[in-house]
């Protein structure tokens, strides 16, 4: 059966570096399973009434992932095809611990992974870390991931070459 | 003249007018019948209500004592505009000419009563409506008339109405068909003013896409697509003259300057041997290019011809790195395949093997070059629908400000003064990229390096799209 791990993102090409780090160290230590991997960030939905009865998860999507990041994450896929099950991008809208508490066991989620460098910030989008970290059901472990100040592919889907 | 003015244009427009015209009559037509329509039938209702109620009043009475021939306008309080009621006995011998006469109603509208009991008529002004009915066993006829002033009046007032809407809807429908004609036609006049500017100097100028159309955008990158094609060969080929004859003067000049030397004195047969030798090392060099001419010639590319091929990318690379690291060992190359994918069927690209080693070859010598001959790594990497290749060095890189001018044919960055080069290779490189319709995308600072992203769309999803 796979199981489900849970990645804390901004969605921008460098946090998929953790990612890489994860699957890396698993096909290294010739793990077994597959996984569904659930690429989440925070999302503040607002209060406006018109927002919450019209915005679905697409139109949140066009407003905080940018393309490049699906054909990046469609690379690391292909690169480890036998431990990655599916790759799921979704969005955290709750503000209380067991909201997360219970995203956590409805979702069956068995690990987390965390950069304290990838901070979700702008469009609305919040930190996940303290979340995952308060959460007692959940492994999570912290990953380390450099971020180069100026690069020249920024913002480019070659940015996922970057950091091996 | 007359074709200048008839202009597609012009067609479409008349046609629009003449479309417009149409329907505003027919539905105007449809208007004004269908109420003169409404408007007798609801006036013949009224004066049969009329009718009604006269014989009624007739019937009523004690002693009903008409004479034959006369008509009584009984009825002194008027309903109707200039309503007229008439009530008299069936002459004996039916002949209504005489009263035909004195009402000025034609008589086979009495006949017509007489036979079905009910008629109606109407002249320019007045309408009719008869009933006959029987007292004391005596026929009588009921007739009920008036004036329709709905029909003389509003009736002419609306006739007046709808001719001012039309004349005006048309006055309307020409500006609007104007102005319409002309918007649908602005792009493709937009387009080719910019078609017309391009000639053999300016290949390079690509048509713009127009915002908001879709078939014209369509129309615009078929058109960029030849235009790829087509500066993709004459630019191959001059760089390819331009190789070729550097490469084949080379030798040349030396063995006419060993022959000149030889022959300014009188030289002893060791030294004739030793001219002769270089003499003949020159020409086999010639030979060898000139070989390897004819080879790239057979193999498919003469700059017309192209031969598209399933193409393996990991094995293009390797095959470029290898040729690269031979024309010049100082280059330093590193192929990460890190990010290889596991299906190496996701690596098939269709596309022409000697153009796409062309374009990779190219942009990783720039690399090589403009770092002066530090590492340069080359990734490759595939998602289900497109394989990258990103070549990344950390050379001079190229300033901000003339980023937009790089896909120029012969134009050098301002900081590469320094270093061999005709400012041809990226242009080429990105008319070779589109032409497998994938996508080159340059990104650099000065000073700290440029990465170039290439995409080529794999072989299943080209299937896919061209199936």
């Amino acid at each position: 059966m796979a199981k489900t791990i849970l990645i804390a993102t901004d969605y921008s090409l460098e946090s998929l570096n953790i990612l890489k780090k994860v699957l890396k160290e698993k096909d290294a230590s010739e793990d077994q399973n597959t996984y569904n991997i659930l690429l989440v960030s925070g999302y503040d939905s607002g209060d406006s009434i018109r927002d919450l009865l019209f915005n679905t998860k697409t139109t949140v999507f066009n407003k905080i992932r940018p393309e490049e990041f699906c054909d990046a994450y469609g690379i690391i896929k292909n690169k480890y095809p036998h431990l990655v099950n599916k790759i799921i991008c979704d969005v955290f809208t709750g503000s209380f611990q067991r909201t997360f508490n219970q995203y956590v066991k409805a979702e069956q989620i068995e690990e987390a992974y965390y950069s304290p460098s990838i901070k979700s910030k702008g469009k609305g989008m919040f930190d996940l870390i303290p979340y995952i970290k308060k959460c007692r059901e959940l492994q999570s472990q912290e990953i380390k991931v450099e971020i180069v100040e100026r690069l020249p592919e920024r913002g480019r889907l070659a940015e996922i070459f970057v950091e091996v | 003249m007359f074709n200048k003015v008839i202009t597609n244009q012009t067609k479409t427009m008349v046609l629009l007018m003449l479309v417009f015209t149409a329907i505003i009559l027919l539905f105007s037509g449809l208007v004004y019948f269908s109420i003169v329509n409404f408007s007798h039938q609801r006036f013949y209702e009224l004066l049969k209500i009329r009718t009604t109620t006269i014989v009624q009043i007739e019937k009523s009475k004690d002693h009903l004592d008409l004479p034959e021939n006369y008509i009584l306008n009984s009825l002194n309080d008027e309903e109707l505009p200039m309503e007229k009621d008439y009530v008299f006995a069936v002459p004996t011998d039916s002949n209504f000419k005489k009263i035909s006469q004195e009402v000025h109603i034609p008589d086979y509208f009495f006949k017509n009563i007489i036979k079905e009991g009910e008629s109606n008529y109407n002249d320019k002004e007045f309408y009719y409506i008869g009933q006959s009915f029987k007292y004391d066993n005596k026929d009588y006829i009921a007739i009920a008339s008036a004036k329709n002033h709905y029909v003389v009046y509003y009736l002419g007032f609306l006739k007046r109405t709808l001719l001012t809407c039309i004349v005006l809807s048309l006055f309307f429908s020409m500006i609007f068909s104007f102005y319409l004609s002309k918007t649908l036609f602005k792009p493709i006049l937009k387009i080719t003013g910019k078609v017309k500017e391009i000639s053999s100097e300016n290949l390079h100028l690509r048509l713009e896409p127009q915002p908001d159309n879709k078939e014209l955008n369509e129309l615009v990158d078929t058109f960029n697509g030849m235009l790829n094609r087509i500066e993709t060969s004459f630019e191959t080929q001059n760089h390819l003259i331009g190789n070729v004859s550097h490469e084949l003067r080379t030798p040349l000049t030396s063995i006419m300057g060993e022959a000149d030397v030889a022959l300014s004195i009188s030289r002893t047969s060791e030294e004739y041997k030793e001219t002769l030798e270089i003499i003949l090392n020159e020409a086999e060099k010639l030979d060898k290019k000139i070989k390897a001419l004819l080879m790239i010639a057979q193999t498919g590319f003469d700059g017309k011809i192209q031969k598209m091929d399933k193409v393996r990318i990991d094995q293009l690379l390797w095959d470029v790195i290898e040729t690269l690291r031979r024309i010049d060992t100082r280059n330093n190359i590193y192929l990460d395949i890190s990010m290889l994918p596991d299906n190496p069927k996701k690596l098939k690209v269709q596309g022409n093997e000697q153009l796409l080693h062309l374009a990779v070859a190219n942009i990783i010598s720039n690399g090589c070059k403009y770092s002066n001959f530090q590492q340069v790594r080359v990734s490759l990497g595939a998602t289900d629908t497109d394989v990258y290749i990103i070549v990344k060095d950390n050379g001079i890189g190229i300033p901000e400000v003339e980023m937009d001018k790089i896909y120029d044919p012969f134009f050098r960055a301002s900081n590469t003064n320094n270093y061999e080069g005709y400012g041809i290779g990226l242009p080429l490189a990105r008319n070779i990229v589109r032409m497998h319709h994938g996508e080159l995308i340059v990104s650099s600072h000065e000073n700290q390096g440029t990465t170039v992203q290439m995409r080529f769309p794999n072989f299943y999803s080209t299937q896919q799209e061209n199936g």
